[in-house]
């Protein structure tokens, strides 16, 4: 089972056309959704979570049209949009189990096994009745996941979760993701951190002004910057010259000047050396070969 | 499918935020706190709060819903418009809009949700009333839940979907606010019960008591007003559904939601223009009724003198037979009868022989198929069933008078004039209930109202445990009630009920109370007092009579009877009977609730002898209490403040329950088929008001005054005849009864032509007396022609108008005489010819007056010689356009004239008038005069049609509440020719002025002065500094400022200096600066030298 979705476009009636004739199959497991910001990413995560309506085309949510049967799509849907915050009037449990009983769980005895077990599971047992604004930031979002996830949803869409986190509560969240991750599930991570797909996404695609310039695993991506990232360490007054030519990933200061990471075809300086690409590395060489999009004014 | 899971899930978590929501907690609290505190203090002694409470059981929880419905609305509104709000914010509510539910079943869920909180904060405040109702008397269960379900649900329901709709269209919940408030604001305070309450979503002024008799005796009516509010408030939740700014689980399932809705919002306007059909309906029927009224009232009818009636009480309907026994008056062929158009005929048959009959509504046309000589007696009977439609009485009331609510403070009244009902029966009059003869109310022929004594007999049968009341001895013989009035009456009334009645002989009179089993709310007050209540009956009666120069009372007994609180009445202008008031029987209102209630009367007496530390017994107040209970039968009316012409007014309210038409209206019947209200005439003139004083310092000008305008323009015909002169229509007959009988007070003292008139009466009683026969009988006594008059006095126009100079009064001294002298000159300065009664006072000692005509331009001095110094003349002009009308000239010091002789007493004709050149006056009704003018009529009331044109030009001069704009206000003080009146207003910052404007036709120097009229508020604003602020502006001339003391300038002309003004228009301006309360503008005179 999987997401099929055909020609799919949105024009807004200011006349953006922000998908641009979408063709997408989305299997089981991880699939990042990555691209710049205004790329289109959010606009399709609210079509695919039936939030929006497509101008045109078509989207088959696990075997459900996602325009004429909306209902049963949404049943198979679980989402946490971008920015989660919820009512503070709200005990934690509480908005489990209104999570829960909108998505179908009628069975009051099921219901609360199921709310109990997601609480352990997000590690918010112990705050079960801790109103909303009484908590930290990565709770929230944990909380977040949890009511995407109560109904045990075929698709989990996820839009930018791990903006704003600590490090440690990145990792937490992630290790959630993938724990959600069945063999039938589909988990949409859309995001414009390059490394929450590196880690966790076996299939991804790349949205660049509403149109798809990538599908495959970051590993396929990756390949195609073999060869193509370099390290140097440059003076100060070469620095400028190199950034403003090539696409450079990242600036370290050194006792001599700064250590480059440069994305380009040939080598950029003389004492450049080779370099073994990561995904990030690979998304800088893909739009700035593909698109030429790259610049660093 | 609709999932109920689904709904109730929302609803259950909308519960939840609502509850921890402070500001539904707070309205919460505050709600129930308030009701509290009012449904407390009824059940308290500290305060005495409105008699309908402790009457009428329902009124409780009605009074804790009505306000719990107020509070709710408000709160409704913030409270919807937040969840739009919150919904809004789309991060939050999108986690639940990606959930499968529907958003009929979210939109449903949550407003069930707020719905189920309003309501838990309704039982926990049904609940409290209920435990303080229970230490009142008694408690209306069924009431509780009539007015959880008729107020606060469709309240409720129709303005969460109203917010919700408005906020899902206009989302701006400022806007949607300011929108919402300014709704329930208008709807409360201004729209009220216009448009047969149509805006009133909310009940406020829906009539909603409660009867303890017959319930609600409206309820299909209210019911379709709350059901279309109610679908209406679903039907917008249901566009709210299809507006929310959330994809549908199905496509289409938006447009069946859309299409459900308009469905709903069609029903619910459909509820609200069958609501009004309902109203205007009735209305064409009425009118329908009138033109048939109109059509048939010359024909010919039965001068009926016996009526037997036998009447079946089943369910909601009489049975009934009515034998009608009379003399034909002319020859004629078919006879006109009325009777109450739901009533059914079987058949009509004159001495057993079937009669041929015509139905056309109320109007039976009995034909005969031979004409029928003159003076026949003939014998009908007819056999008819039915009910009563209501909207046949009182077709001479105009519309926005039975339109208008029946309402106590904050309860409202359903108004019903009568009852047929399985447990209740109440049939006065007017419901034409039984055939009588002629038609009822006709606004072309006042033919109509001509009745006549005739004997009743009437037996009753009705269920086991009603009790039938109605006028003569009752037997009750074989489950049979008959009724036998030893006099002869003009109707018969019937109440049916579970009567008990209690009875005393007092006097021969049979004196009776009959309540509804139960609603004895009177005997743990007068029980311990029982001895001594025949005294105060009798003391009641005799000073009733004695006072009014009534004889003995006619009848064998005297009942009050109860009945429900929905019986309403209305005061008629052709006769002072209302239908609360029939021979021998008095109907008063359920328990009392409104005047006749000795319980509450005791309460009040017991509370105000504790705050003024009495030394009362407890006995002397329940003596006190019954004697002012037997005191309400007797008073004629009181004032009560009434919206007219947009403005509050004071108005004269006749006493419904005075038993006056039980001395006069059916014991005398006076017919005249030409002077149709001869009834009324007599009983103004016996019974007139006397409430001069308190209208004038409320309307400005006295009641006669405003009868007299409206004379000015229009016939006493025309005005009896117009429905809109109602409110002063007292006043009117009053001022036109005066004038009528004082051709005989000219021979006589009004006491002398009164005690004769009623002489003439009770020789009468109880047969037909005709209007000219009476005053026939009255003018031969005192040697006047009262009935040559009567056509000009019916339909002239004719209001004269005087100038009065001031009385100059002296005392001559000569050596064969000491006399003081006392001449007033007046002048007629209209066309027509007018009367003046004079009357020279010295001291308190009232002389006999003097009476006198004066012609069109005429000018007459009437000299009068006295042994004592006078005091004061006083002039009444009766029925003239001079405002005051009447007015007095005290004598303040008399000049001693020596070595002269005066002027030979009597009255003469002055040939002409002395016009002085060198003076002007400028009062303030003159041309020259003029004011700032900032009267502002705001949009909402000319929309709403509250005519400001229509307030009259003169107004009530109020020291407590000055105006704050110019008023005119007429006063004996102030100067004027014809009209004695100051402009007065505020004192204020100098922003408002009085002008007064002459053209100054030579230069030189002139004496200016200002009239002072030594206001009454002089005394009470003591310590003010007493100064008017004037500016004399002479043409081409620097103005002058100039102060003056109006306390120091006594009453009079004052002057303000001599100026020397150019030729050209000159200028004296007063400006309300001042440190008084209030500044008056009267008159300037400008005098050369």
């Amino acid at each position: 089972m999987s997401i099929i979705i055909k020609d799919l476009n949105k024009i807004y009636p200011n006349g953006k056309h922000a998908l641009k004739n979408i063709n997408l199959e989305i299997p089981a497991g991880m699939f990042g959704l990555l691209g710049p910001n205004g790329a289109g990413k959010s606009t399709m995560i609210r079509i695919l979570a039936a939030l929006n309506e497509p101008t045109s085309g078509s989207v088959n949510m696990y075997g459900y049209d996602l325009l004429k049967e909306r209902k049963q799509a949404r049943s198979v849907i679980g989402y946490l949009p971008q920015d989660f915050r919820f009512f503070a009037q709200y005990k934690t449990y509480e908005f489990l189990d209104y999570a829960a009983r909108l998505s179908g769980m009628n069975n009051s005895g099921k219901r609360r096994e199921a709310v109990e077990k997601m609480l352990h599971s997000v590690g918010l047992y112990d705050v079960r009745d801790r109103y909303a604004n009484k908590m930290s930031g990565g709770m929230k979002r944990r909380l977040g996941i949890a009511q995407a996830l109560i109904h045990d949803p075929k698709v989990i869409i996820v839009d930018e979760p791990t903006t704003g986190l600590d490090p440690e509560e990145r990792i937490r969240f992630r290790n959630l993701l993938s724990q959600a991750g069945g063999q039938n599930v589909t988990i949409i991570l859309s995001t414009h951190i390059v490394g929450d797909i590196s880690s966790s996404c076996n299939k991804m695609t790349l949205l660049n002004q509403g149109e798809l310039t990538f599908i495959g695993s970051p590993d396929q991506i990756i390949s195609q910057a073999k060869g193509k990232v370099w390290r140097a360490v440059v003076a100060e007054s070469e620095f400028q010259e190199i950034n403003e030519k090539f696409p450079v990933i990242t600036t370290v200061p050194v006792p001599k000047g700064w250590e480059l990471q440069i994305v380009s075809d040939e080598k950029p300086h003389e004492l450049a050396e080779p370099y073994e690409p990561n995904l990030e590395h690979a998304y800088v060489y893909f739009l700035e070969n593909n698109l030429k999009l790259w610049t660093n004014g | 499918m609709i999932s109920l899971n689904t709904i109730l899930s929302v609803a259950k978590y909308e519960r939840v935020l609502l509850s921890r929501s402070w500001f539904f907690r707070i309205f919460a609290f505050l709600s129930i706190a308030i009701i509290g505190i009012y449904t407390y203090v009824p059940t308290s002694s500290v305060i005495n709060v409105t008699n309908i409470i402790y009457a009428l059981p329902s009124t409780m929880p009605y009074m804790s819903m009505l306000l719990l419905n107020v509070g709710q609305a408000v709160i409704a509104i913030f409270l919807a418009s937040e969840f739009i709000k919150r919904d809004q914010k789309l991060d939050t509510s999108e986690v639940f809009f990606v959930k499968p539910m529907s958003n009929t079943e979210y939109v449903l869920g949550k407003t069930l949700g707020s719905i189920q909180m309003f309501m838990f904060i309704s039982i926990i405040t049904v609940l409290m009333t209920y435990i303080f109702n229970r230490a009142l008397d008694w408690v209306d269960y069924k009431a509780y839940l009539y007015y959880i379900f008729l107020i606060n649900i469709p309240t409720l329901v129709y303005i969460i979907g109203l917010s919700y709709f408005l906020m899902v269209l206009i989302r701006n919940q400022a806007i949607v606010f300011a929108l919402l408030l300014g709704y329930v604001a208008l709807t409360v305070f201004y729209i009220g019960d216009y448009f047969y309450y149509v805006f009133d979503y909310m009940g406020f002024n829906l009539p909603l008591v409660k009867s303890d008799i017959v319930g609600m005796s409206n309820i299909r009516a209210i019911l379709l007003h709350r059901c279309a509010y109610l679908l209406i408030g679903s039907g917008l939740i249901g566009l709210s559904i299809y507006r929310l700014n959330r994809l549908p689980n199905r496509k289409l399932g938006r447009y069946y939601v859309l299409a459900f809705s308009l469905l709903i919002l069609g029903c619910g306007f459909s509820g609200i223009f069958a609501h009004i059909y309902g109203f205007n309906s009735k209305e064409s029927k009425r009118e329908l009724y009138l033109s048939l009224n109109n059509k048939y009232s010359r024909a010919d009818k039965l001068l009926t003198d016996k009526y037997d009636i036998k009447v079946i009480h089943r369910g909601d309907v009489i049975l009934s037979e009515a034998k009608v026994s009379g003399k034909t008056m002319s020859k004629t062929s078919e006879l006109i009868f009325t009777l109450n158009p739901d009533m059914i005929i079987d058949n009509v048959t004159c001495e057993e022989y079937k009669m041929s009959f015509e139905r056309q509504q109320q109007i039976v046309r009995v034909i005969f198929e031979e004409p029928i000589d003159a003076d026949e007696r003939i014998n009908f009977s007819f056999i008819y069933n039915g009910g009563i439609d209501q909207s046949f009485c009182y077709l001479d009331i105009e519309k926005t008078k039975l339109n208008a609510n029946k309402s106590i403070d904050i309860f409202n009244v359903d108004k019903q004039y009568a009852f047929l009902q399985s447990d209740y029966v109440l049939l006065t009059p007017e419901t034409y209930w039984y055939p009588r003869p002629g038609t009822s109310y006709s606004d072309e022929n006042p033919n109509w109202q001509q009745t006549y004594f005739a004997d009743y007999t009437l037996e009753v049968s009705t269920a086991d445990s009603l009790k039938a009341i109605s006028q003569g001895e009752c037997v009750f013989e074989d489950g049979k009630y008959l009724f036998k009035p030893e006099n002869k009456m003009l109707y018969i009334s019937l109440a049916i009920g579970k009567y008990k009645e209690y009875s005393r002989y007092i006097d021969k009179v049979d004196y009776s109370i009959a309540f509804i089993d139960g609603h004895d709310n009177f005997s743990a007050i007068t029980d311990s007092i029982m001895d001594t209540i025949p005294g105060l009956i009798k003391n009641g009666m005799i000073s009733f009579q004695q006072s009014r120069g009534m004889g003995e009372y006619p009848f064998k007994r005297f009942r009050i009877v109860e009945v429900p609180a929905q019986f309403a009445i209305y005061d008629r202008m052709w006769t002072q009977a209302s239908e609360s008031v029939q021979p021998e029987i008095v109907f008063f209102e359920e328990r009392g609730y409104n005047t006749i209630n000795v319980s509450n009367i005791y309460r009040e007496q017991k509370q105000w002898s504790r705050w003024s530390n009495g030394n009362t017994t407890d006995e002397e107040l329940r003596i006190r209490a019954t004697d002012w209970t037997i005191r309400k039968f007797t008073y004629i009316s009181h004032i009560e403040s009434q919206k007219v012409g947009g403005k509050r007014k004071g108005v004269s309210v006749p006493n419904p329950y005075n038993i006056l038409p039980n001395f006069l209206n059916y014991r005398i019947n006076i017919y005249s088929p030409n002077w149709l209200i001869g009834n009324r005439i007599i009983e103004q003139y016996i019974m007139p008001n006397g409430f001069d004083d308190y209208f004038r310092t409320v309307n400005g000008i006295s009641a006669q005054e405003q009868s007299n305008t409206i004379l000015k323009d229009y016939s006493f015909r025309d005005v009896v005849s117009d429905n809109k002169y109602n409110t002063i229509k007292s006043e009117l007959i009053n001022v036109k009864a005066k004038e009528l009988f004082q051709l005989a007070e000219m021979n006589a003292s009004a006491k002398d032509v009164k005690k004769e008139l009623f002489k003439t009466l009770e020789k009468s009683s109880f047969n037909n007396i005709s209007f000219e026969e009476l005053l026939d009988s009255v003018g031969r006594k005192f040697s006047v022609d009262m009935n040559s008059y009567l056509s000009f006095w019916m339909d002239s126009v004719s209001v004269p108008v005087y100038e009065t100079l001031e009385p100059v009064f002296e005392n001559y001294k000569n050596r064969d005489e000491d006399v003081y002298v006392t001449t007033v000159n007046i002048k007629n300065i209209s066309e027509h010819k007018g009367l003046i009664y004079l009357e020279m006072r010295e001291g308190k000692k009232r002389n006999t007056p003097y009476y006198f005509y004066v012609e069109p331009g005429q000018r007459v001095q009437r000299v009068i010689y006295s042994e004592n110094p006078p005091a004061e003349v006083v002039i009444d002009t009766n029925i003239s356009g001079n405002i005051p009308n009447r007015f007095s000239f005290k004598s303040g010091k008399i000049a001693t004239i020596k070595g002269s002789k005066p002027q030979a007493e009597g009255l003469s004709i002055i040939e002409d008038d002395y016009v002085d050149e060198n003076v002007i006056i400028v009062d303030n009704e003159d041309e020259g005069f003029s004011v700032t003018d900032d009267k502002k009529v705001g949009y909402l009331a000319h929309w709403l049609n509250t005519d400001p044109k229509s307030e009259t030009k003169y107004s009530g001069l109020q020291y407590w509440r000055p105006p704050l704009t110019w008023i005119n206000v007429p006063n004996n003080n102030y100067y004027g020719k014809t009209i004695r009146s100051a402009a007065a207003v505020k004192s204020g910052d100098g922003s408002k002025y009085a002008n007064w404007s002459t053209e100054i036709k030579e230069e030189g120097r002139y004496d200016l002065y200002y009239y002072t009229s030594e206001p009454d508020y002089l005394r009470w604003d003591k310590r003010a500094d007493a100064k008017y602020q004037f500016v004399i502006e002479s043409y081409n001339d620097a103005p002058d400022l100039v102060f003056l003391d109006i306390r120091k300038a006594g009453k009079g002309w004052c002057l303000l200096g001599t100026y020397y003004l150019n030729a050209g228009e000159c200028n004296v301006k007063l400006s309300n600066k001042a440190e008084l309360r209030i500044v008056e503008a009267d008159a300037v005179k400008f005098v050369k030298r």
